[in-house]
This record gives structure tokens, C-alpha cells and sequence, in this order.
């Protein structure tokens, strides 16, 4: 079969169903806009706690560094350190401009058997660890319902289509096509769903920074009218859609 | 020719063995009208999608114009189905929602026909049913005589050699099943081979042999013609 015929027939495939492509489209659009929407907070938390106090802390945010050496500077600059004084114990003070990072950082000192601690500033880091880890967690649990979601969706019209199935192997089409007809029918469904999501999400960031800057002068950085951004999005998630329909076409062939 | 040697299949329902089809051996000579009656549960019906290579047997082969249909890989099956092999069902397996000719086009499409040719023989195959004025109707607006005849243009299209129709007259009047006998007639006087599944003796008695099944078995052949 040629390409454009395939083509042809994956857009008359919308034809079916009218109601359900459009309330699958929008349930999609709905979930996967929570799910980047708390990814997004969850990664953006550290940059916003240190925003809102960053009147408090006007010179940074002070650490002790355990466990380093001189050697070490060009690398705790790196990590956004400055001013970085050295004790005659051993130990050294830095300072940071901004919270953010803090854990991923305090992460990597820790594997190599040192430490940055603050004790007025542990008790908001532990916060920011805990927030972000509660919404990255929401968001993967969302990210699992949104797959589910597509996974029914994929199997309720693979069995609303059996017939059609069984006719189209009678005439002799080979099951690779129908697969690839059927596949491109739930992805550009599924991308449709996402565009609608990431234009959402913009709208969303945008109303929550305009409120961010009005109370906090503060806002959130986020990415999603970067090309890489949703082209890396848009990979991931036909990937998971290949799986997911892969899985579901081979329980129904 | 169509030659089933030996053919059985067997389905399992829980820890039984069902044979639909046992041990059955036919010769089709290219050209004939060939009719398979027999209560239901007979077999017919699986005779035919073993003969048309929709289902492969548990033993014995099926030779059509001298190749094993069932040596030939999944794919391979399938491009025969569509060059050599059409279909008419009594449910017609029509699109409701596409036209009479998206339905047609749609054999021609499967073949990698190209769109300017498809036209011509999607509109030749619709005069030859008698439905060349119905081309832009939806599927689902056609009366049931309409529909299989339909089914028989999307059969014949990419000039098919062979015809299996199951039951293609089930589910109709007694005048559309003449008009769809008359047609399958008109295939096979223009050479194709037909090989038709009924329960109606009327019928089969259009046809040039007869074979009768019962438990998946051969217990008459009569040749009329």
C-alpha cells in the first residue's frame, strides 16, 4: 500500500467515533497538562522558595562545606558558590546566590563522603525536598493514570474495529500495515492532545507568574516554547504511546 | 484449479477436540461454479476460510494454481488473498460510513494501485453489479441486496480468479438473492472460479457441482453441469 493511501486511510479513521476521538483528545490534553504542570512546580520549587526569601538572605545563602580542599573551588564555583573561605579545621564557608539545585547538589557531596549544611537554612531545605518530591511524585502518578487513559482509549477501538479488522485481512492487507495505520491513527491523536496541553500549560505558567511577580517578584522559569522542549516530549510520549498500543495490538491479534 | 488434500482442523473448547473439518480431500477445476452445502456446524464455513487462506489447517495442504498457500509466509498469504482471492460475506463487511466507491477502492488500495487507474476499474467493477449510479451513496443508506452486491464489486475489482462467497444471500429477499446468483454467474461465464457456501438447495442448484458436508466431512458431490 502506498503511503498516501495510508495516510488516506488513518484520516478517514477519525471519521468513526466523532465523540469519543474529540473526549479522548480532551481528557488527555486535561492530564497531561497536570502532569507537566507539577513537573514543572516540582523542579521549580527550589527557585521559588529562594525567591521569596531572598529579601532575607540580600548577601545569599551562607553554607559550611565539609570535607573539601582548595582544590575543590573551581568546581563549588561551578555549583554556583562564591566568595568561598577556607578554616584553619579544615572546614569552608561559601556563599550561593540561590537555592536552587540545592539537593541534587547536597546529593552529590554527600556520595563523595562530604557535607554543605546550614543550620538556620536545613529546616527550608528539607522543605523544598519534601515539596518537590510530593509533586514529582504527583506527577508520575498523573503520568500513569494518562497512560492508562490511552491504553483503554487504544482498546476500545481496536474492539469497536474489529470487524473492520477482519475485513481488511480478508482483501489482503498485510497486519504490518494495518498495525502502522492504526499506530499513526492513536499517535496524531495523542500529539494533538499534547500541543493542546503545552499551549495550556503556557497559559497556566503565564497566570501563575503574573501572580508570582505581583506578591513575590518572583517567577517560573518554564521552557515549553523551546523546540527541544517539545520535541523531547513529543518523543517520549510516541514512545510510550508505540508500547502502549504494541501491547494492545498484540492482545487483540 | 483449488486442491484441499486431506484437510482437517481442529479447535479445542476447554479439553475437547473439535474437528470442523476432517480428513477432507476436494478438486475445484478453474472456470466452475462450485456450491458447498450443509446444516450448520457442518463446516462450511471453515472449509472456506481454509480454502481462501484465512485459516490455516491442522493437517493436509491447499493447493491453488499449483502453490501451497499455506508454505508461503504470513505476508505472502496475504498479497495472494489480495491478487487472487475475493470475498463476499453475508455480512458484507462494508464500511457504513464510506461510499459505495471508498469501499471498492479500498481492494485496489491494499494492491498499491495508483489513483488514477483505481477510478476506472472501482467504476468498471460497479457497472458490472449494476450500481455505477450508486457510486457516491453512503454504504449505509443502500438496501442489504445493494450491499452484497457491492461486496461482489470490491470481489471482483482487482481481478480476482477466484470468488468465495459465504452465504452471501442470508441475509436477503428471494429476488436480490437472484439478482446476486445471477451475477456470481456472470463471473464464473466470464472465467472466474466461484465457490459458493449455502444452506439453500435452491441455490446451489444454480451452480455446476454440489458438495455436501456433514461433521466436517464429504457425504455427496453431484455434478449438475
Amino acid at each position: 500500500m502506498k503511503n498516501s493511501d495510508k495516510l488516506r486511510l488513518v484520516f478517514r479513521e477519525y471519521r468513526f467515533g466523532c465523540l469519543e476521538n474529540i473526549i479522548s483528545v480532551g481528557l488527555q490534553a486535561l492530564i497531561f497538562t497536570i502532569v507537566i504542570l507539577l513537573f514543572t512546580v516540582s523542579f521549580e520549587l527550589d527557585d521559588v522558595l529562594s525567591g521569596y526569601m531572598a529579601p532575607m538572605y540580600s548577601h545569599g545563602y551562607g553554607f559550611t562545606l565539609f570535607g573539601y580542599s582548595q582544590d575543590d573551588i573551581p568546581e563549588l564555583e561551578k555549583q554556583g558558590f562564591r566568595d568561598i573561605e577556607f578554616y584553619e579545621n579544615g572546614d569552608a564557608y561559601g556563599y550561593r546566590d540561590n537555592l536552587s539545585d540545592i539537593w541534587f547538589i547536597k546529593i552529590l557531596a554527600i556520595m563523595d563522603g562530604r557535607d554543605i549544611w546550614n543550620s538556620e537554612l536545613d529546616e527550608i531545605v528539607n522543605y523544598i525536598f519534601f515539596g518537590q518530591i510530593t509533586f514529582l511524585a504527583l506527577g508520575v502518578v498523573m503520568f500513569i493514570i494518562m497512560l492508562n487513559n490511552i491504553s483503554n482509549s487504544i482498546s476500545m477501538r481496536l474492539m469497536l474495529r474489529e470487524k473492520y479488522l477482519r475485513m481488511m485481512s480478508g482483501l489482503g492487507c498485510r497486519k504490518s500495515i494495518l498495525r502502522s495505520i492504526f499506530f499513526m491513527v492513536f499517535a496524531f491523536r495523542s500529539i494533538l492532545a499534547i500541543l493542546v496541553a503545552v499551549a495550556a500549560v503556557a497559559v497556566c505558567v503565564d497566570k501563575i507568574n503574573a501572580y508570582l511577580h505581583r506578591i513575590m517578584l518572583i517567577s517560573l522559569g518554564f521552557s515549553c516554547f523551546s523546540p527541544a522542549y517539545i520535541i523531547g516530549i513529543g518523543l517520549i510520549s510516541i514512545v510510550l504511546i508505540f508500547f502502549t498500543f504494541e501491547r494492545q495490538w498484540r492482545a487483540r491479534a | 484449479m483449488i486442491i484441499a488434500e486431506n484437510v482437517s482442523k481442529k479447535f479445542m473448547d476447554s479439553d475437547r477436540e473439535i474437528w470442523p473439518v476432517n480428513k477432507l480431500s476436494i478438486n475445484v477445476e478453474s472456470g466452475r461454479f462450485f456450491s458447498i452445502v450443509g446444516r450448520s456446524g457442518s463446516g462450511k464455513s471453515t472449509l472456506l476460510k481454509i480454502l481462501g487462506g484465512l485459516l490455516e489447517p491442522t493437517d493436509g495442504k491447499v493447493v491453488i494454481d499449483g502453490k501451497d498457500i499455506y508454505s508461503l509466509s504470513r505476508n505472502e498469504i496475504a498479497d495472494y488473498r489480495n491478487q487472487v482471492i475475493g470475498f463476499v460475506f453475508q455480512d458484507y463487511f462494508l464500511e457504513e460510513m464510506y461510499t459505495v466507491y471508498q469501499n471498492v477502492e479500498i481492494a485496489l488500495m491494499i494492491a498499491g494501485v495508483d489513483k488514477k487507474d483505481r477510478a476506472q476499474r472501482v467504476e468498471a467493477a460497479l457497472e458490472a453489479v449494476e450500481l455505477g449510479d450508486k457510486k457516491s451513496s453512503l454504504v449505509k443508506n443502500l438496501s442489504g441486496g445493494e450491499k452484497q452486491r457491492v461486496s461482489i464489486a470490491r470481489a471482483i475489482v482487482n481481478n480476482a480468479s477466484i470468488i468465495f462467497a459465504d452465504e452471501p444471500c442470508g441475509n436477503l429477499d428471494w429476488e436480490n438473492s437472484q439478482n446476486v446468483m445471477r451475477l456470481l454467474r456472470k463471473q464464473c461465464d466470464a472465467g472466474k472460479t466461484v465457490v459458493l457456501i449455502t444452506h439453500s438447495l435452491d441455490d446451489a442448484k444454480l451452480t455446476d457441482e454440489i458438495i455436501t458436508l456433514k461433521d466436517g466431512s464429504i457425504i455427496e458431490h453431484e455434478k449438475l453441469r
